[in-house]
């Protein structure tokens, strides 16, 4: 009941305020203007007759402090049943706001800007969206430095402007936030070569069918622990995409042979080492 | 206002027909329960459909239920995926009371979960490209549109593979122009040469193909009932009601539009009969009604009194029997090995295409052989990269299902050529529909889709038929497109029928034309103002060319 009261209080001398049917008298003129010849300040223009009636009432009412106010009763319940449903039922819960706030993060991030493609030319854009996303770069001038995201959340130097003999030959998204709208970025890289999607979460069937579509100069392609990706995704890499797949299984699973990858072994950019993924969850399982 | 700029044309005809209008009607009864309707008069001619029996507008007793919604804002009759669609589109952008009335809760004879689920933008007309376009997008981002809350995100499994659409000297032109059409438009559709193809798919018989197209994105099939149940839960989960029963008339008002000295009075369609489950017969008051009755749009047209007292136009839209085949066709040109590793990976083969899968829980890799290995074995059989297939000149479709070796095929006889001589209904080959049975035949197998498909693609000469299944289209037989908009004299009657075959594909961008339709009377986001009823009264053709 206390409650509803002090509600009522705080309700009532808010929305005390002037009645629009005062005439405004005018503010007067100040300094410069003021002094300036054949201007003279104006008389407030108050009318001979005020409506008194109500205003009189409404400007000396006094305050609501004892006793309660029947009339504004409708007013704070109103209030309070406002109050009751912000605190305890809503529609979504605050973890799915969120959620959403992140993905919608994520969507600005790898949506194809045009503005920072024409500042920085394709390659820096594209590799500053990917690292912003979670994923490792390498240039073509020194394929062994990755450029991403520190341990403490720093961003790398990228080159600040546009530089066209630079290349971007491979992306490490271990982990990587990438989703199927960032292909447009994918496909414009003249010279991607190695692309690593593992764990990533939101890869899906759309992104392999729009990569085995796009991406003309992949020469390895990993998907690892993708949650979302089905045999039909797998299935729309054929017939290129059967030389991209690396096959680790190889290294997983000792004693198996499998033809036809000493081809893609020769390649000029070092693969992320497997055997140093200390993150996988299955290496702990595997090692001897 | 009764004398509004829009498209009077229809209205504005009946008008000055004046007294002229009491001729159609022979004894000038115009609503439910007026006795003059029936005195003396033959019998109107309705489609006769066996199992909905004929009538002659008898008055019905309605019962009242307090559960029951009696009046709504849109009522939408027929809840496949295009009642559906409307529902949920109306639902989601307006807080209004939106009533879906399905008789048939298991859809057992719904053209929706009876169709093969593909989705292409190879069209040759603008508004079906865009719509494609449309319903792709949405369908790529199904698990964020679709959603409800608390409960598992839908899925339905979406397989992301192109169409490849053939063509001989005949219709490569047409092809040609139709892919212009939709590159312009912002589809990914790549022209092939008879080469092309057979380097690709060494299976494919090319030898009388001139030119084929290949759709590389935004296309593929799609479980078209898990599609629908997706659709029906997020309604739902937005306030819309659906309700179990069989429409079986309207309800009309006489309404009197007055201006100046003119005046003149008009059958508005008010309330909808119902019957329920439990034999009685409720009315729903709606403010809008939109016809989303699939194959049996023309029967509730007729309901309404299009073709009757509201125009001399019906609409043209019928179920026609479609028979689908699935089919398993392999050659065991190699074994097939299942190597199971004691670490838990494991190595099947897939097809007799020298590919594996092989995997590890959740990892995925995928082996082949070497490529002369390969390339030996890849001859013979349609292998895992077998597109949606599409023959123009002679209607066959077929695509893969699964990965086991497994096909699904149809034909879908397109109308002979040339289209401005064409008569609506003498289309040969067609199964006879009576727009209840739906028992597949095997023998139409034999004579109709084998020799197509054994002349396509030679190694099914010894195919086998697994299943079959028959359904329904809802056939426009005027021009096999899609009649959407209000009727000129039903002012509150939305049609949004006659898809022929491309509803479940069309389903999310017609849901959502007809709710901007709804809403603020004019279409927002793609333009199908050409694909009016008026188009049925001027008798002008939007037929597609070149496409089945």
């Amino acid at each position: 009941l206390n409650f509803a009261v002090a509600l009522h209080a705080t309700v009532s001398t808010q929305t005390r305020r002037q009645s629009p049917l005062l005439l405004k008298q005018p503010t007067p003129l100040r300094g410069a203007a003021a002094q300036r010849p054949g201007q003279s300040q104006d008389k407030p223009q108050v009318p001979d007759k005020l409506f008194t009636g109500r205003i009189a009432k409404w400007v000396g009412a006094p305050r609501v402090t004892e006793g309660w106010d029947m009339t504004k009763e409708h007013r704070g319940d109103l209030m309070r049943a406002m109050l009751i449903g912000l605190t305890t039922k809503s529609r979504h819960s605050y973890d799915d706001k969120i959620i959403r706030k992140r993905y919608q993060w994520i969507k600005q991030v790898q949506a194809f800007d045009t503005v920072l493609v024409e500042k920085f030319g394709v390659e820096v854009a594209a590799a500053d969206r990917l690292v912003r996303l979670g994923c490792r770069v390498a240039f073509s001038n020194s394929p062994n430095d990755w450029l991403g995201v520190s341990e403490t959340g720093a961003l790398p130097a990228l080159p600040s402007r546009s530089l066209p003999s630079l290349a971007i030959e491979a992306i490490d998204a271990r982990d990587a936030l990438l989703m199927s709208d960032s292909v447009d970025w994918l496909e414009r890289l003249r010279s991607l070569q190695f692309l690593r999607l593992r764990r990533c979460p939101f890869v899906d069937d759309h992104l392999l069918a729009r990569l085995a579509a796009r991406c003309k100069t992949l020469k390895l392609l990993e998907i690892s622990d993708c949650p979302g990706i089905t045999w039909e995704g797998v299935a729309s890499l054929w017939p290129e995409g059967l030389a991209l797949v690396p096959t680790q299984l190889e290294s997983l699973v000792p004693g198996l042979f499998v033809e036809g990858v000493d081809d893609l072994l020769a390649l000029s950019v070092p693969r992320a080492a497997p055997e140093a993924d200390s993150e996988s969850v299955y290496s702990a399982e595997l090692a001897p | 206002c009764a004398f509004g700029f829009q498209q009077r044309s229809g209205r504005a005809l009946w008008q000055l027909g004046g007294h002229l209008r009491r001729l159609c009607t022979p004894t000038g009864a115009r609503f439910v329960g007026d006795p003059k309707r029936t005195q003396g008069l033959e019998r109107v001619s309705q489609p006769s459909w066996k199992g909905i029996e004929n009538k002659d507008r008898p008055t019905y007793t309605v019962d009242p239920d307090e559960d029951f919604p009696d009046e709504c804002d849109a009522l939408v009759i027929g809840g496949g995926a295009i009642g559906c669609s409307v529902a949920y589109w109306l639902s989601r952008q307006v807080n209004c009371n939106v009533v879906v009335v399905e008789r048939d809760p298991a859809y057992t004879r719904a053209a929706s979960p009876l169709s093969c689920g593909g989705i292409r933008q190879q069209f040759s007309e603008p508004e079906n490209i865009q719509m494609s376009l449309f319903g792709s997008q949405f369908l790529r981002n199904i698990k964020e549109n679709l959603a409800v809350f608390d409960l598992d995100p839908p899925d339905i499994c979406y397989a992301p593979h192109g169409y490849l659409v053939l063509a001989d000297e005949a219709n490569a032109e047409t092809l040609r122009t139709n892919n212009q059409a939709q590159r312009k438009l912002g589809a990914k559709v790549d022209l092939m040469s008879p080469e092309k193809m057979k380097e690709t798919w060494p299976w494919l018989n090319v030898s009388d193909i001139a030119l084929g197209a290949f759709g590389t994105e935004n296309e593929g099939w799609f479980d078209p009932y898990l599609f629908l149940q997706a659709l029906k839960r997020k309604a739902v989960s937005q306030n819309v009601k659906f309700v179990v029963g069989e429409l079986l008339d309207f309800e009309f008002s006489m309404q009197r539009y007055v201006k100046g000295d003119l005046s003149f009075e008009q059958e508005r369609l008010k309330a909808a009969l119902v019957k329920c489950p439990d034999n009685l017969v409720r009315n729903i008051n709606f403010g809008v009604v939109v016809n989303a009755a699939g194959p049996w749009a023309g029967h509730v047209a007729h309901l309404a009194g299009v073709g009757d007292f509201a125009g001399k136009v019906k609409l043209p839209v019928e179920p026609r029997l479609r028979y689908v085949y699935h089919l398993h066709c392999k050659e065991d040109l190699f074994p097939t090995p299942l190597l199971n590793c004691p670490s838990g990976a494991y190595l099947r083969a897939e097809g007799p295409g020298g590919h594996y899968i092989a995997g590890l829980r959740q990892s995925v890799f995928v082996v082949s052989l070497p490529p002369h290995a390969a390339k030996k074995a890849a001859a013979a059989t349609p292998g895992i990269d077998a597109p949606f297939i599409q023959d123009v000149a002679s209607g066959l479709h077929l695509r893969r299902d699964g990965f086991q070796g497994d096909f699904v095929t149809y034909v879908n006889p397109p109308p002979p050529l040339p289209v401005d001589q064409l008569s609506e209904s003498a289309v040969p080959d067609e199964p006879e529909c009576n727009g209840v049975d739906l028992e597949p035949d095997y023998d139409w197998f034999d004579k109709q889709v084998w020799p197509r498909l054994a002349h396509r693609v030679p190694c099914m000469e010894a195919v086998k038929v697994r299943n079959a299944w028959a359904g329904f289209y809802d056939y426009n037989t005027f021009d096999q497109n899609l009649v959407i908009g209000r009727h000129p004299f039903h002012e509150n009657l939305i049609f949004c029928n006659g898809s022929s075959g491309h509803g479940i594909q069309h389903a999310v961008a017609i849901g959502r034309a007809v709710s901007e339709l709804v809403l603020f009377r004019q279409y927002k986001t793609i333009d199908l103002s050409r694909m009016s009823f008026e188009r049925l009264q001027t008798a002008t053709r939007i037929r597609e060319t070149g496409i089945i």
